[in-house]
């Protein structure tokens, strides 16, 4: 075993760091509504254009302004029951943007009050996700995804608290559905349970941590420092993966640990992220007590609601990026927050009778081991590309 | 201590530091007590507030203000914060060239301003020593006592700067005298309107004694530092910032 969790760890060092660098697409709008018109803007990642047919041609030229304006008025419009708003190009303005994005302002010209907002934005992204907030009499919220590209402004704003609630619960389901990572952490976490009841501590305890946390990001009581959350999520993957594999008491399965501890304080070092000194100090600390105490996952709850609290913070990104105003934002967490459990809660249910049945047939350690290794693999190189990537 | 809970106590402080620098408490505006209004959560203070109000009862005729005013000027006021916001919105700072040059001299009066205020109260060791130091630029100029012969130019019978000379005589004849010795004289213009111009007397330039000199030694203190100060800051920040040159200058 101590063998095939180093050999996970070198593993998840020597796989290419880029093909998990990007995992999440989303843009963002927001159309404040005029009298005959809309004013439109748009901040989307310049690292999602690379996914247009003009960028992979092989002409490698760069990416035009004017080109990319085109296709953004086209692939997101709003629309009347007259038809598509006309986008004025002369009105287009380009606004300042953080590092890696491009944000963009221009108008449209409705000839009636408009209707619906439709994107087809990058729809060779199957994940993408476009988050809208529409400035009307009552401000609503709207989520367009492949599956549901198209969202009704109802201009009265009778059914718009509805519509936003309805679209943040979708939007936190496939949050969590598209979110290998908190799945990971998720699935390490069940697969060594043994009956219903620790299942239910387990997912409350990563339930209660994540809520507390999504919750007072969102709200803005607490910052979260974005790179060092997202390293901490590969980093709780790895442990409870190391965990699994009963390192602790497993001969020479302190050389495993020290290489994880090694790794986290490489990431403090080198990475510029000294929340890893803390979690080099952690990780140490646990496992030694696991193995003082001799009895590996009665601490379990623990660290799912530990790091839960970070996966919270983890989920609180794509709210937090769409500047919400506060009175939508209590709306848009309430959705969204059920939306990540109904996901996690559906997760469970399907993992959890398919890991009782090999169990049943005695393959439960190995499916474990299998995770165990497949986790460490995962985590080790999720955390170098967040850190070091 | 037991092993087990100096284990659990590791485990928290390992915690405890990975919290610290994992997430912060969100900023907080500064209390402004006496803000007349805010925008977008930025206070319009009462001093600049009071300042536009002065500034609109100086335009009167009657130097007081009228009965509307106040609200006229608040919103004016808020007006303004509005029209800045957008202009950060759309990135004027950055692309409107007027702008960027407003903004480069506000920096450099900031940094003199602030350079200035400390200047001031330098002691009279430090203003000696920088006397001492540039004492050549405290000499006083050196003048000339002249005479002229064969024509009535008006000229004061005391001694002249070479600048006054050069205004009454013009430039060529301010040269000329500069170099002349005690009692030389040169001539100066042609035909029925020739004349002579003696030199007299001349007092060499020297240097003022600090007392006298006070004044302009503080000024020149005032105005050395402050050039030391943007400059120090433009070196300090060249050593930061990643500055790539890609075309030939």
């Amino acid at each position: 075993m101590r063998r095939l969790a180093l050999q996970a760890l070198v593993l998840g060092l020597l796989i290419p760091a880029s093909a998990l660098a990007h995992q999440k697409s989303v843009s963002y709008s927001k159309w404040t509504l005029l009298d005959g018109g809309a004013i439109a803007e748009l901040r989307v990642r310049w690292f999602e254009l690379t996914s247009l047919p003009a960028a992979s041609d092989g002409a490698q030229r760069p990416f035009d302004r004017s080109d990319v304006l085109s296709y953004l008025q086209t692939k997101l419009v709003l629309a009347s029951e007259d038809g598509v708003c006309e986008a004025i190009p002369s009105s287009a303005t380009w606004l300042p943007a953080e590092r890696g994005w491009l944000r963009v302002e221009w108008r449209v010209r409705c000839e009636s009050p408009p209707t619906s907002l439709q994107s087809q934005l990058f729809t060779s992204l199957s994940n993408h996700v476009h988050l809208s907030t529409i400035l009307g009499p009552v401000p609503i919220d709207v989520v367009l995804s492949s599956t549901a590209p198209r969202a009704s402004i109802d201009s009265t704003g009778a059914r718009a608290g509805a519509a936003g609630l309805g679209s943040y619960l979708r939007l936190g389901v496939e949050h969590i559905l598209s979110g290998w990572d908190h799945l990971a952490f998720l699935f390490l976490l069940i697969v060594v349970a043994r009956r219903l009841r620790e299942v239910a501590i387990l997912v409350t305890g990563f339930t209660v941590g994540h809520s507390v946390t999504l919750a007072g990001a969102a709200l803005g009581f607490v910052v979260p420092h974005a790179r060092a959350v997202e390293a901490t999520i590969a980093a709780s993957i790895l442990l409870v993966a190391l965990e699994n594999a009963g390192l602790e008491r497993a001969r020479g399965g302190a050389l495993v640990i020290f290489g994880a501890v090694l790794l986290f304080a490489a990431s403090a070092l080198f990475g510029g992220l000294p929340a890893f000194w803390g979690i080099a100090l952690f990780t140490a600390c646990y496992f030694a007590l696991l193995r003082t105490l001799g009895a590996g996952g009665r601490l379990r709850w623990l660290i799912a609601c530990l790091f839960g609290f970070v996966h919270g913070l983890g989920f609180s990104g794509v709210l937090l990026e769409q500047e919400l105003p506060r009175a939508q934002l209590v709306q848009a967490l309430f959705g969204f927050n059920v939306g990540v459990e109904l996901g996690q809660l559906a997760v469970v249910a399907c993992i959890w009778p398919i890991v009782q049945w090999l169990r049943s047939r005695e393959l439960g350690s190995a499916i474990v081991d299998a995770t165990a290794f497949a986790g460490a693999a995962l985590g080790t190189f999720a955390l170098v590309v967040r850190v070091f990537g | 201590m037991s092993r087990p809970w100096l284990l659990v106590g590791g485990m928290l402080v390992g915690a405890a530091l990975a919290v610290f620098y994992i997430v912060r408490l969100p900023q907080t505006a500064e209390p402004t007590a006496d803000a007349v209004a805010w925008v977008n959560e930025r206070p319009i203070s009462r001093g600049s507030y009071e300042a536009a109000l002065q500034a609109v009862a100086g335009d009167r005729k009657s130097g007081t203000l009228r009965e509307d005013d106040r609200d006229r000027v608040l919103q004016r006021l808020i007006d303004q914060e509005l029209l800045i916001d957008r202009a950060i919105e759309l990135g004027l700072h950055e692309r409107d060239p007027q702008m960027r040059n407003q903004l480069a001299t506000a920096m450099i009066d900031f940094l003199v301003r602030r350079t200035e205020d400390e200047a001031r109260t330098a002691d009279e060791a430090a203003l000696r020593a920088f006397y001492e130091e540039q004492s050549f630029r405290f000499q006083r100029s050196a003048q000339y006592r002249l005479a002229v012969e064969g024509a009535a130019v008006p000229l004061p019978g005391g001694f002249l700067l070479l600048k006054e000379i050069e205004q009454r005589l013009g430039p060529t004849a301010s040269r000329r005298v500069a170099e002349l010795e005690v009692d030389e004289s040169f001539l100066v213009g042609e035909g029925d309107r020739q004349y002579s111009v003696r030199l007299l007397e001349r007092r060499d330039g020297e240097i003022a004694p600090f007392e006298e000199a006070r004044e302009a030694v503080e000024a020149a203190y005032v105005r050395d530092r402050s050039e030391a100060t943007v400059r120090e800051y433009l070196d300090l920040a060249r050593q930061q910032s990643d500055i790539r040159v890609e075309a030939e200058p």
